[in-house]
């Protein structure tokens, strides 16, 4: 696995391929280096301006400004910094709780195995989004809280394909003929069922991370994400909403944001899936 | 028959935890949930009464027995918003949402299978790229910017559609629906109210529409890999080495086969429609659960909130084990393990 | 004794993005007379398959062809329409029955696609006594059922029915056993020959298997490499082998008598489709190599055997 990664030539396959690469690079180029980035970094870190407010794109405000005058090209460059932040982190710890326990409920099976399985089923006999819009409720609007909301709801998927994965592999021979010799647990499950589960992990992690941006960004859109003055693209939607007929372009270039950054993760995540399993790409 | 007990006996219990997941997140997380039905003004001696009279003083295991027992019986508290038994609000806004439901899921299959069986038949094709490109757009999209931009262009600027609303205001007045079913589309259609039916349609298409994409993308997307997928096994070959002609292989062989994953996406989308119409109710001032959701909670109305969980998780259940029976009627492994 | 198939100088290519393999099967000659077995015999990647997918008409359309396949009285085949010969004239059973199966239908559903197809009347009676033939005793639970019940034993006699529904003039058999039990596979090969003696179709016996391409063939062609290197009466090619790939194939199967001795493995592998070959493609693994075998060796007779090879004397 180590030397498939090792060419990374997939992410350029063919163009669509490429020009997401190049999108997601804009992207966390854009999380990382906003300051230097941005033509109006204060403006982007939420200083207002209200002598500017409302103006459409032009050529010194290459988007506009919203409703406090704040150029919105910076406002949307700044705004890749919690959407970076929230994927990552959202689908960092959701992946390392979920592959922990589907570890443990795999590989020891028993009653472990029915206990973390019932509750991860349990998490997920609700509609996605719904337990996160539920738990952000009652545990208040913010963006901290709105990522806690969605690592509760997200560890379960981990949880369950890890285990799968996990079982599979520890009903594989080797697997039991190490365990019969006597090799610690630790290690079998390092040495081989870590192996073979990580590129399922990876794929969907790929896919996870466009689809946390979007949950996020409707949580936010709502009001129930990032508080203003931050500057979070579903906040900035929801901001711009009643001003879509006539100040259309800080709702639409925000939400495009929103869609671009998903669009590239998910055909990144594509191109990841079959370069790991080219079944179907064959003839 | 032993799976389907299986599977209902699985659902009851999922259903039990998930609404004492929801009460739990409604009692147990508030530092003082007495405080929102009283407001913050509230004295502390107030709000110790509240807190008997709500009966928040009881043991947690007692108050969710209580819970239990009330919403058995039909009683859902009262919203905090509009004063009104939650029960019934849910009622009289669900009619709205299913009709948005339904015709979004209906153009989403009908529509997202074709696409993507159509992408399958030219493989490779300048016809599959499109279609994968559209099909990846659409399960990328925020719902929420999509119904903004298509209020923005065909009812803004273009005024092909009315921005919001489920029916002109007049309508009330000029050609009122008589209520049969419920729905009202379909009472306008039953009785013969066609005026008020087109009115219906007029305003359903720019939230059907958005509600419908992600589902119309993903659907496009595993109709696709499914009868590709099928479309290389052996059994195929081996109906064409018999000089099966190639439209049976395609349309009767090889589509049975990709047939059921598609149904269980569909009934997996369906469950994603669901909190999907939050965003797009909101969008459209769409009189249905949607924005019910939403307002309640944002004013943290926890009756209604409790409810309208508990609502979903009942549908999500539902629509699952639906779509397991359809599974396993067109797949005879399902039933033979 | 009429000849049913004959095949002459048929080579393929395929086309993938625009690089062009190497010839996977260069040069096949091949002939079948009626009511006859000929037995093709290769290690697997010999282009056995490939030369029955030819045979059907099947090769994908990055497939480039030449040569020419005669068949009955339809002439040269690779130009024809095979829509009305393919299932009809010419039928195949496979390797696995269990995956050829289509596993949503049941077997009875099938069999009746293939037999509304041909044109066939009263298809229940039909299939019911085609089951019978096979050796199938409860064909009724058998037409009823569905792919994941049956045995591969059993599924592979109704494929057997499935092919011979058509009464066809020649079956090709691409690897019928070796996906089964070896006693349920020689129950396979018994029937099989029963049922040619009674119903006088023409056979192609396609295995990797010598000892059951011996059992079934009345002449075995031997493949390497996408080339016929061997070709003769079954006797006297399995009594004398020619061709030094014969032989080591030969050497290579465990008997009685070899028991105390050890296994011939033939050293090397067979060479992938995408190595330029020049000259005889079994030259790196023969013991016999001569400076002569890089150039493509002649085909001489042999009695009544043919050979491909330098180091054979006239």
């Amino acid at each position: 696995m180590k030397t498939k990664l090792a060419g990374l030539s997939f992410l350029f396959k063919d163009t669509l391929t490429t020009i997401a690469t190049v999108m997601m690079s804009i992207f966390i180029g854009a999380a990382i280096f906003a300051p230097w980035l941005a033509p109006f970094p204060k403006e982007g870190a939420g200083e207002t301006n209200v002598d500017n407010i409302y103006i459409g794109p032009g050529w010194h405000h290459l988007l506009g400004t919203d409703e406090l005058g704040r150029d919105l090209l910076s406002r949307i460059i700044y705004g890749a910094r919690p959407a970076l932040l929230i994927a990552l982190a959202v689908v960092g710890f959701a992946a390392i709780i979920g592959t922990l326990l589907g570890l443990i409920a795999g590989y020891r099976g028993g009653w472990i195995d029915n206990i973390i399985m019932r509750v991860s089923e349990l998490f997920l006999s609700f509609p996605p989004l719904l337990l996160s819009l539920v738990a952000v409720t009652f545990l208040g609007p913010g963006l901290v809280n709105a990522l806690i909301a969605l690592i509760i709801s997200w560890w379960p998927w981990y949880a369950r394909l890890i285990r799968v994965e996990a079982s599979i592999v520890r009903s594989k021979p080797y697997v039991e003929i190490s365990a019969a010799m006597g090799v610690p647990d630790r290690i079998i499950i390092v040495r081989h069922i870590l192996r073979n589960v990580t590129t399922p992990l990876i794929v969907q992690i790929a896919a996870d991370l466009g689809t946390v941006i979007l949950a996020a960004g409707s949580l936010a859109f709502i009001g129930l994400g990032a508080q203003p003055p931050s500057a979070d693209w579903g906040l900035m939607v929801a901001q711009g909403r009643n001003l879509i007929f006539d100040q259309w372009w800080i709702s639409t270039f925000s939400g495009l944001a929103i869609f671009l950054a998903v669009l590239s993760f998910n055909i990144i995540g594509d191109a990841l899936r079959d370069h790991f399993d080219p079944r179907i790409a064959r003839q | 028959m032993r799976i389907l007990w299986n599977r209902l006996s699985s659902a009851l219990l999922v259903l039990c935890a998930a609404s004492f997941i929801t009460f739990t997140l409604a009692r147990v997380i508030p530092s003082d949930p007495a405080l929102a039905y009283i407001g913050p003004k509230a004295t502390a001696a107030d709000s110790a009464k509240l807190r008997i009279t709500l009966g928040l003083d009881q043991p947690i295991p007692v108050q969710y027995f209580k819970y239990v027992w009330q919403t058995l019986h039909g009683n859902w508290g009262y919203s905090l918003s509009t004063k009104q038994p939650v029960l019934q609000e849910i009622i009289n806004r669900l009619p709205a949402t299913l009709e948005l439901i339904f015709f979004a899921m209906s153009f989403a299959v009908i529509f997202g299978v074709a696409m993507g069986v159509y992408a399958a038949k030219y493989r490779g094709r300048l016809q599959d790229s499109v279609i994968r490109i559209v099909a990846i757009a659409g399960v990328s999209m925020p719902a929420f910017w999509l119904g903004l931009l298509l209020q923005m262009l065909f009812a803004g600027r273009l005024t092909w559609f009315p921005a919001t609303g489920q029916f002109d205001i007049d309508l009330k007045y000029d050609n009122p629906i008589s209520k049969v079913t419920g729905f009202p589309i379909f009472d306008s259609i039953i009785t013969g109210n066609f005026a008020a039916t087109v009115n219906g349609l007029h305003h359903m298409v720019l939230p059907a529409l958005t509600l419908s994409a992600y589902s119309f993308g993903l659907l496009s997307r595993m109709a696709r890999a499914n009868l590709l997928e099928v479309m290389s096994q052996d059994y195929i070959k081996v109906a064409r080495a018999y000089g099966l002609s190639e439209r049976l292989v395609f349309f009767k062989l090889a589509l049975r086969n990709a047939l059921p994953p598609i149904i269980t996406v569909t009934g997996l989308s369906t469950a994603y429609l669901i909190t999907g119409t939050f965003f797009v109710e909101q969008v459209y001032n769409w009189p249905g659960i949607g924005s019910f959701a939403v307002n309640s909670l944002l004013s943290i109305d926890y009756p209604a909130i409790m409810g309208i969980t508990l609502l979903a998780a009942v549908g999500y259940l539902v629509i699952n084990f639906i779509v397991d029976l359809i599974h396993a009627k067109l797949d005879p492994r399902v039933w033979m393990r | 004794m009429s000849t049913v198939l004959k095949i002459s100088h048929l080579e393929v290519d395929f086309e993938i993005n625009g690089v062009i393999t190497n010839t996977p099967l260069r040069g096949i000659n091949l002939e079948i007379k009626a009511g006859k077995t000929l037995g093709i015999v290769g290690e697997t990647g010999c282009g056995k398959t490939l030369t029955a997918t030819a045979i059907m008409g099947l090769l994908p359309s990055s497939a480039i062809q030449r040569g020419e396949i005669e068949f009955g009285n339809h002439g040269d085949i690779t130009k024809a329409d095979m829509a009305d010969i393919r299932g009809s004239e010419i039928t195949m059973i496979f390797q696995n029955p269990q995956s050829a199966f289509n596993p949503i239908f049941s077997i009875g559903a099938q069999l009746t696609m293939v037999a509304q197809r041909r044109g066939i009347s009263d298809i229940p009676a039909t299939l019911t006594a085609r089951l019978e033939s096979v050796g199938l005793r409860d064909p009724k639970r058998v037409l009823e059922s569905y792919p994941h019940q049956l045995s591969g034993g059993m599924l592979q006699r109704a494929m057997i029915a499935m092919a011979l529904l058509s009464s066809p003039t020649l079956l090709i058999a691409d690897e019928p056993t070796t996906a089964l039990d070896a006693t349920i596979g020689d129950h396979v090969l018994t029937l099989i020959a029963a049922l040619q003696k009674r119903e006088g179709f023409a056979m192609l016996f396609i295995s990797h298997d010598v000892t059951a391409v011996a059992k079934t063939s009345d002449e075995i062609a031997v493949i390497y490499a996408g080339r016929v290197v061997e070709t003769g009466p079954t006797s006297e090619v399995m009594k004398s082998p020619q061709h030094p790939y014969t032989q080591g194939l030969l050497g290579a199967i465990p008997s009685a008598e070899k028991a105390r001795g050890t296994l011939v493995a033939i050293p090397g592998n067979v060479p992938s489709v995408l190595t330029n070959i020049k000259g005889c493609a079994f030259a790196d693994r023969c013991s016999l190599q001569m400076d002569k075998c890089a150039q493509e060796p002649p085909t001489v007779q042999i009695g009544k055997q043919s050979v491909a090879c330098w180091a054979v004397n006239s």
